[in-house]
Parts: C-alpha cells; sequence; structure tokens
C-alpha cells in the first residue's frame, strides 16, 4: 500500500537566503531522484523554517516500478548456425544475461540482424531505496556559502543536528556522519518540550504546531500579514512593506507574533528614507505611515518569542531602535553643518578606484561629461548649468556619516543635504538619480538634468573599468557593467534621447589617460553593441530585426530602436516579407562583388532603365523620410520599388552572356540594394518570421 | 548582576564545562579572536577548549566618552569550543539564562552573519544573536584561520558584556552600568574613552606608526625564519594594532588600506603555517591527551 514519505533535516538556524533555495533545491531533486529509482507518488510539498528543511511525498508507492530492458547481443548471423541452432555465442550472451537461450529474441536494427535479451528487473520495496534517496537528495543541495562543522566533512549552509525519516510510520534507516535518523523532530526552541515524536508523516505538520512551530511559509506569511492588519486597522494606518523584507521576515521564524513598538515623536524629523532605512535595513521592522504616507511615530516587529511576553520584547525592541535612530540623528546633525560644496576637498583623500583617481576627480570627470553631453543632446543654458552643477557636488554624499553608515541612501542623503543647502531641485534630484537604475526594472531619471548625470556616470564607469581591464566575462561581473550600459540604453531609449553614443564614449574613455585608447575603445564598442543586442532581446524583439539595425546603432540607440519598431510593425502587416524579397532578390546576386559603377548608357531594356529612374527619384524622398525617422514611410518608399525589381526579374535574365551588359545590371542591383541598406541591414532578416509573432 | 558578576558568571559557567580559563592577551587586539589562544589554537587537529575575557581596542569607535552606545574599547567574552560540539546552541542559551536572560521570556533570534576577518585572513559561518532586536553576541564556524582550512571546525562565541550588561542592568548608557557596587563604569572607564580618542583621532604621531609598522613587519619576518612562530605572531599583531590606529588618524588612502590589509594577512598566513608544522613537529601534544 502507498504511504506517505517525511523528510526533515534539522538545522540550526538556516539564513533566509539558504531556505528559499533549499526549498527549490529539494523539490527539483527530490521530483528527479524518484523519477530516476522509479518511485511513483501522488504529489509532494516542501517546508522550511529557520531550523529545518522538509519533504513530504504523498502516497509514494511500496515497491518501484519493475524495470524492462532490451540488451543487444551478438549479431544474428554469429548467433546460430546454418541450421538455426545456437552457437557458443549465444549461448554466453544468454548466460550472462540470466535468460534461457531460447528467450533470446531477433530484432533488425541499423547495423543489421542482432539477438537481444529481455532483462527484467523486479522494482525493490521503497523502504529499501529511501536510503540511497536521502543521501543523493543530501549531497545535491548546493548553497553559494557552505560550511562545515565539528569534525565532520560534510558540508550544508548551517550544521544539520537530526534526520527524521518516515515511510508510513516506519523510520527509513539512515546515516550522516554518525547521525541516525529517527522519528523525532524538535519543536520551537524555547516555547516547545522537546524533542517531538511523530508518528505518521501525516501528522507532521499539527504535530509541529502543537509545538509552536509552523511549518508551511505560506501559512506564516499569512499569520504575519494577519497580525499586521489587526493591529494597523485598528489605528486606522497601514504598514511600509517592502516585500522582499516580507519574504525575508518570513523565514526569520517558526511562530510568528506581531508586536507594535513606538518612537520618540522627534526621531519623525529625520528624513523619511532614512527612518525608513534605519528601520528595514538592521532590524528588519516594518515602518507604519498614515493614509496620506505620513510615517508614523509607531514600527512593526515579527517576533518568535513567546506570546506572553510580548510586553519585555517590545521595550527590548524600542530600546534597539531608538539606540540607532539616535545615531542617525546625530549623523544627521553632525551631516548639516557642512555643506556639500565644502566636502569636496575631502573627496579628494577617497580613492573611487585603484588606478582611477580620487572621487574629486571622478565628480570633475563627470563635470565635463555632462557638459558634453549637454551641448551635443541641445540642451538649454538651464538644465546644462544645473546638470554641471549637481555634476560638481555628485559624489559629495558619500562622505557623509549618514552614507558610511547606511551606503544604500548614496545619492538620496545628496539629494535631501542639497535641498537642505539650498540647490535647485533640479540639481538635489539629479543628484539622487545619477544612480537609477539601481536595478531591473528600477525606476529611471525623470529629470533632464539626472538623466546627463546618470549617463555620465556610467559612461565613465565604463569608461574607467574598461580602461584598466576590469571587463566583465563570463558570470563575472563583480562591478555591475552590464547593468550600467542596460541603464544607458534604458535612458536613452525611454526617454527619447539621441545621442552619438560612441562619441560619448570615446570622450568618457578621452577624459583619462589611457596608453591604448583606440583597443579600449574597440572593446568598449563591442561590449556596448552585445548588451544593445540583450536589452532588446530581452524585451522580446525578434532577433533578426534586432540583428538588422544593430550594426550602426551606436551612432544614436534611440534611432535605431525606432527602425526595429517600424520594421516590427511592418511583420505584422506582412510588408516586410515584400520588402525582404524585393531587396534579397538585388542583394543575393550582387552584393558579394566589387561595387561596379553603373553606365546609364548601357541600360538596355525598358524594365532597367524603369528601376534605376525609380531607385534615382526615391532617393530624395527616402533621406526625408529616414531623416524625419519616419520609417514606417521609408518602408513604403522602398516597396513602390517592388514591382519594377519584380518585374526586372520577370523579364530579364540577369545573368547574360554578354559581360558588360550583365556587370552593368549587377550595378543596377548594388544601386538599387544599397538603397534597402540605409533603413537597415535586411540581409539579417529571416523571412516568413510573422508567424511567430503573436 | 553587576558588570563584574557578569563576567564571573560566565567565566565559572564556562569552566564547569571544561573550558580551559586563560587571561587577556597582553598586546593590543582589536578583538578576543587575536589572542593566540583562538586564532592559533583553532588551527590543527588538537582539541581545544578555552574561555577568557579581551579588552578589545577599535581606535575607530571611539567617540570621546560622548556616545551612550560606542566605545574605542569595549569587553569581549570569548569562548572557543574545538571540535564544535553538537549542543553548541544550548550550552550558549543556558549561559544567557546564569545571567538572568531567560530565553523563554525574550526574543532570541540567531540572525545571519558571516564573519570575516580581512586581516588574519579568517572566515567563518554563523550568526548575530539577537535578544529582543539586540546584538549580543556573535557566533561562529570557523571554516578558515590564516588562510588554511580549519579542520576539525571551532566554534567561537563572542558576548559582547558591555551590551549585555546594559540589557540586564536595564540602563541605556554604557557609562552608567555599574561595574560594581562602589564603581560605575563611567568613572573606571570615561577618562579613558576621552584621551583615547584624542590620541587615536589627532595626536598619534603617524610618521612613527608608519615606521612601526614596517620595523614590526620586518621583525615577523626576520624571527620567524629563527622559527619563533610566537614572537612573529606578536609582530602581527603589532602590525594588525598599528594599521588600525593608522587607519583612526585617517591618513590612509582606499588602495593604501588595501595594501596594508594584505600585508598583515600574509603575515598572519605565514606565522600559521609555521605554527602547523611546529605542532606537527612536536606530535600535536594535546592530541595525545586526548585520546
Amino acid at each position: 500500500m502507498a504511504e506517505n514519505f517525511l523528510l526533515e533535516i534539522g538545522t540550526e538556524e538556516l539564513p533566509w537566503g539558504a531556505q528559499e533555495m533549499g526549498r527549490a533545491q529539494l523539490r527539483e531533486n527530490a521530483e528527479a531522484a524518484l523519477a530516476r529509482h522509479r518511485l511513483d507518488y501522488s504529489g509532494m510539498e516542501i517546508f522550511s523554517t529557520p531550523r529545518r528543511l522538509a519533504l513530504l511525498v504523498h502516497s509514494l508507492e511500496e515497491r518501484q516500478r519493475d524495470k524492462e530492458e532490451l540488451i543487444k547481443g551478438p549479431a544474428a548471423a554469429s548467433a546460430y548456425d546454418r541450421k538455426g541452432n545456437p552457437t557458443q555465442a549465444a549461448l554466453g550472451f544468454a548466460r550472462s544475461r540470466g535468460v534461457e537461450v531460447s528467450q533470446l529474441e531477433i530484432r533488425e536494427t541499423e547495423k543489421g540482424e542482432f539477438v537481444f535479451a529481455r532483462v527484467r528487473e523486479e522494482g525493490k520495496s521503497s523502504m529499501e531505496v529511501l536510503p540511497d534517496i536521502i543521501q543523493e537528495l543530501l549531497d545535491s543541495f548546493s548553497f553559494p556559502k557552505s560550511m562545515r562543522w565539528g569534525s565532520g566533512e560534510f558540508r550544508f549552509a548551517r550544521p544539520i543536528r537530526w534526520i527524521l525519516a518516515l515511510y508510513g510510520g516506519e523510520v527509513v534507516p539512515f546515516q550522516l556522519e554518525g547521525l541516525r535518523s529517527s522519528d523525532l523532530t524538535y519543536g520551537h526552541r524555547f516555547l516547545a518540550s522537546n524533542p517531538v515524536k511523530i508518528d505518521h508523516p501525516s501528522s507532521y505538520l499539527d504535530k509541529l504546531e502543537e509545538a509552536w512551530v509552523i511549518a508551511r511559509e505560506e501559512d506564516r506569511r499569512e499569520r504575519i500579514l494577519r497580525g499586521i492588519e489587526e493591529i494597523t486597522g485598528s489605528k486606522g494606518v497601514r504598514p511600509v512593506l517592502n516585500p522582499e523584507l516580507l519574504d525575508e521576515v518570513v523565514d526569520l521564524v517558526e511562530y510568528p507574533g506581531v508586536i507594535l513598538g513606538s518612537l520618540d515623536q522627534r526621531f519623525l524629523q529625520l528624513p523619511r528614507e532614512v527612518l525608513v532605512t534605519a528601520m528595514q535595513e538592521h532590524q528588519r521592522y516594518i515602518p507604519v505611515e498614515n493614509q496620506e504616507g505620513e510615517l508614523q511615530p509607531f514600527f512593526l516587529v515579527v517576533h518568535n518569542g513567546n506570546p506572553r511576553s510580548e510586553e519585555v520584547i517590545r521595550k527590548g525592541n524600542e530600546r534597539v531602535l531608538k539606540a540607532r535612530l539616535a545615531d542617525a540623528e546625530f549623523f544627521f546633525q553632525e551631516d548639516t553643518k557642512i555643506r556639500l560644496e565644502d566636502r569636496l576637498g575631502e573627496l579628494e583623500k577617497v580613492v573611487y578606484q585603484a588606478q582611477l583617481g580620487t572621487l574629486h576627480q571622478k565628480s570633475v570627470r563627470l563635470e565635463e561629461l555632462c557638459a558634453w553631453l549637454a551641448d551635443h543632446l541641445h540642451v538649454t543654458e538651464e538644465v546644462k548649468s544645473r546638470a554641471v552643477r549637481a555634476a560638481h557636488i555628485s559624489k559629495a554624499d558619500l562622505v557623509t556619516s549618514m552614507v558610511i553608515e547606511f551606503p544604500l541612501l548614496q545619492g538620496t542623503m545628496g539629494r535631501i543635504y542639497a535641498l537642505l543647502d539650498g540647490e535647485a531641485h533640479q540639481v538635489a534630484q539629479a543628484i539622487e538619480e545619477q544612480y537609477l537604475p539601481r536595478y531591473l526594472g528600477d525606476r529611471l531619471a525623470e529629470t533632464m538634468e539626472g538623466t546627463l548625470l546618470s549617463l555620465a556616470e556610467k559612461l565613465d564607469n565604463l569608461a574607467g573599468c574598461f580602461g584598466i581591464g576590469l571587463v566583465p566575462s563570463g558570470s563575472m561581473d563583480p562591478y555591475a557593467l552590464r547593468r550600467q550600459a542596460q541603464g544607458i540604453f534604458a535612458h536613452l531609449l525611454e526617454k527619447e534621447v539621441h545621442l552619438h553614443l560612441e562619441k560619448a564614449a570615446a570622450f568618457a574613455v578621452g577624459q583619462y589617460d589611457f596608453p591604448e585608447e583606440a583597443s579600449i575603445m574597440a572593446e568598449l564598442k563591442d561590449f556596448l553593441l552585445q548588451r544593445f543586442r540583450q536589452y532588446l532581446l530581452n524585451r522580446e524583439y525578434p532577433y533578426d530585426i534586432v540583428s538588422a539595425v544593430l550594426e550602426n546603432s551606436l551612432k544614436d540607440p534611440r534611432d535605431a530602436f525606432e527602425r526595429l519598431l517600424a520594421l516590427t510593425a511592418a511583420r505584422r502587416d506582412g510588408r516586410l516579407d515584400r520588402l525582404y524579397t524585393a531587396f534579397e532578390r538585388c542583394y543575393n546576386l550582387s552584393w558579394k562583388m566589387e561595387r561596379i559603377a553603373l553606365e546609364e548608357g548601357l541600360l538596355q531594356e525598358e524594365v532597367e532603365r524603369e528601376l534605376h529612374s525609380r531607385v534615382t527619384w526615391s532617393q530624395q524622398p527616402l533621406r526625408e523620410a529616414l531623416d524625419s525617422a519616419d520609417f514606417s514611410q521609408a518602408i513604403d518608399i522602398l516597396l513602390e520599388l517592388k514591382p519594377v525589381i519584380d518585374s526586372l526579374f520577370d523579364t530579364i535574365f540577369i545573368m547574360g552572356e554578354d559581360e558588360t551588359l550583365r556587370k552593368n545590371r549587377l550595378a543596377l542591383l548594388q544601386e538599387t540594394a544599397s538603397l534597402f541598406l540605409e533603413l537597415a541591414d535586411l540581409s539579417q532578416i529571416v523571412p516568413g518570421k510573422s508567424a511567430e509573432l503573436s | 548582576m553587576y558588570f563584574q558578576d557578569m563576567i564571573l558568571t560566565l567565566q565559572s559557567y564556562w569552566t564547569q564545562r571544561g573550558c580551559l580559563l586563560v587571561q587577556p592577551y597582553d598586546l593590543e587586539v582589536g578583538a578576543g579572536t587575536f589572542n593566540p589562544a583562538t586564532f592559533l589554537r583553532a588551527l590543527g587537529p588538537e582539541p581545544w577548549k578555552v574561555a577568557y575575557v579581551e579588552p578589545s581596542r577599535r581606535p575607530t569607535d571611539g567617540r570621546y566618552g560622548d556616545n551612550p552606545n560606542r566605545l574605542h574599547l569595549h569587553h569581549q567574552f570569548q569562548v572557543l569550543l574545538k571540535p564544535s560540539p553538537p549542543d553548541v546552541q544550548d550550552i550558549y542559551l543556558q549561559s544567557l539564562e546564569e545571567i538572568g536572560i531567560d530565553p523563554r521570556k525574550h526574543d532570541i533570534r540567531f540572525v545571519e552573519d558571516d564573519w570575516e576577518s580581512p586581516t588574519l585572513g579568517a572566515w567563518g559561518l554563523g550568526w548575530e544573536v539577537w535578544v529582543d532586536g539586540m546584538e549580543v553576541t556573535q557566533f561562529t564556524y570557523f571554516q578558515q584561520v590564516g588562510s588554511l582550512e580549519c579542520r576539525p571546525v571551532s566554534v567561537e562565541l563572542t558576548y559582547g558584556l558591555e551590551r549585555l550588561a546594559m540589557y540586564v542592568q536595564g540602563v541605556e548608557n554604557v557609562f552608567h552600568l555599574r561595574w560594581n557596587t562602589e564603581i560605575s563604569y563611567g568613572e573606571l572607564q570615561r577618562q579613558a574613552e576621552v584621551e583615547w580618542s584624542r590620541y587615536n583621532f589627532e595626536k598619534a604621531d603617524t610618521g612613527l606608526l608608519l615606521r612601526l609598522f614596517d620595523d614590526y613587519e620586518k621583525e615577523g619576518c626576520r624571527v620567524l625564519e629563527d622559527g619563533l612562530v610566537l614572537p612573529a605572531y606578536d609582530c602581527v599583531l603589532k602590525c594588525s594594532h598599528i594599521f588600525n590606529l593608522l587607519d583612526s588618524r585617517g591618513v590612509l588612502s582606499v588602495t593604501e588600506r588595501t595594501g596594508y590589509i594584505a600585508r598583515v594577512r600574509e603575515q598572519a598566513r605565514l606565522v600559521a603555517q609555521a605554527y602547523i608544522q611546529q605542532r606537527e613537529e612536536l606530535n600535536y601534544p594535546l592530541l595525545k591527551e586526548a585520546e
């Protein structure tokens, strides 16, 4: 009869990340192991708390599925003699496989007829196989940081202290470095009387709950959210919930309780970001705000202690937060005594990156770069001067006590302190926006000043790192240069900024005094192109159209993007396929050879002359369409050539006998193809892809 | 519970559990980990159980005696157990109960903390132990010390005595702690905080310090060639402390800082290697006794 199987790996407190990873790996590896061992089951659940990772398999069959295998033996010709009697070869083969010679089968294979033995392996009982599976599961975990403990060699995220393994009501015998499996688990470290005996896998969750452990992650989450709701609902306030913090908090407790702590009203004078960071970052507290979004003098603590001791726990946490906020308050007061402007001298002492100079030198480079970008993007003088001003003090907050204490607040403190210094609000905002986007999907700069500074900051980082050979490779990208490149493209595309990125990058590289500037630029250009391709592919644009617009894209990524949009739209309505057909007829035949000069006098046929004049006539409107970025119009202009191209190919044999005429016709095709290529490198297009688009 | 009684309680608790009670090291250290009773004894196969108080100097943490929570010198109670016993968390929690923190009445958490000492070339995994949100102990399973793998693994417990005492005595300013019935922490230590903060931040002769660093580094290498492991280790400690002073004087750029850390780490690695070799040549005396 099928029974439930329960495996619980009892540990010392597992970090949140290890639980998250552990749950995913346990599920994946258990599914694979059970399949490999031919054990069928009806379902699987995974649990974890700081002190356990558990697997519950429902209705695991009592035995493995039997296995039947066909094993290939000698060729039929050598297995039987002319009379059809088995030879020594057949007898030997049958013996070695444990079957009667009469049971051998002859089967046709690609290499002729061969003898096969059908070997059956009877499935073993689950109880017999499970110890191996447990071993495989334990061996298959892989954590970014793992450790040994005691005198053992086994590695895990934290020490394993017990193993509970039950199949039905029976313990599955297993040993890990002297630790024996049993039917015992441990409840809450302080609230339960330990150990706890589990009679049967199906009573696991209930028994644990009696022992103050909620093993199912979703149940803990729900309990926490309910607790938060009960407290905030009655007070008419709401929690400032950071989803990642909630995920973490759920995995830091076994039996969560929620407490409302309060803090001295005076701390609310601190900037919101400081309060929120001080609460979340170190203490994992949840801030509270009113319906208008103003922080309130309260915070929520998710605790793992005795519900009867909530008063003691609340007071303790209030004291800790008070000390932290008093520190923050002290930092804020000290920091605001010195204007950002007056910190520039300090920046001269701080190295931004070995070989790349100080933070002060960096901000000087950013000023220059912002000015260059402002000139090339034709922004107003006001915007330019504010962007340059922002660059001037952009790094000053890095030497404030607050940012040293809370590095996450870099830029944000710059904005806050700049406003207190009386800087223009666009200057202040730009200082914060220079680091955007901080992660995939983060917001972008809103102000033009911030856009300029953000571009400058990223270009300077890329230029500097490429200059000293800190180039990302494989999965290694310690300076997050890929993300920075993506940030550049995100700004250019979404803010519709037309920038000659290659020139901007060259200017950024040129600000350093690198000896091998040309090769650095070549490498950087290549990297940017790759990142642009990836950026577009991540947004699920068709790879062939991406390739078609990529080549010259660093001259103006936004322009390339608009070409891509037009071509993608043309694919949807079928124009692209027709455009491609017209193009490739001219291109394939003519493009691989040298460019040939066309002689009008040699165009003999009417249709040749017609195409030539249509191409000539099209040039002007095409350029206009391209220059005004009306790429859909450009496609239509090119499509108007299609009937003439078709009739040329239908009526004339291009590769005729006469060499002079043949070459001249090829020159005509080259002339036509090059017109198409002004739109995009259409040779990259894979025709007939429209069906793939939804 | 008075500050000194907390020390006495922890000492008697851990000695009853088989720990050797040793004394603070007689050189400036930044943490109990630097005491050779931890750094060197964590190396190699010999079993070891030790407990001691370590006054620990962190020049950059000084606040002229003005800040209620920060000190240039604080006291650690250090325990090292090798190999780490399976029930070490329970034994530790019981020690909290001894000094008046009943785990059943508080929210005690083991919060992930990956410990690393770049100067010692040491790292380990473990936790900060929190009592109602306050960190009171660093709990680490050493994986590497002196850039060498630890086999077996030691577990290091470092109690922050001031933090714990503030919690137990219910005071919000470290200088208000009662050391005993007569004397407060402030009466005993505050003047030292003021003077050392001035010295560490303003007065220490950086030229002298830079020279001393080089000299101790040379001296360490020189005596190590003669197989003098312990004197060489003292030179590592000297360099490490001098580096901390240079750091608090703010004369090191980021690059230089990295360079100095690497130099101390390299010295620590050489000493660790020499120590292991020496113990092997001595035939691991403590290993034999244990068997």
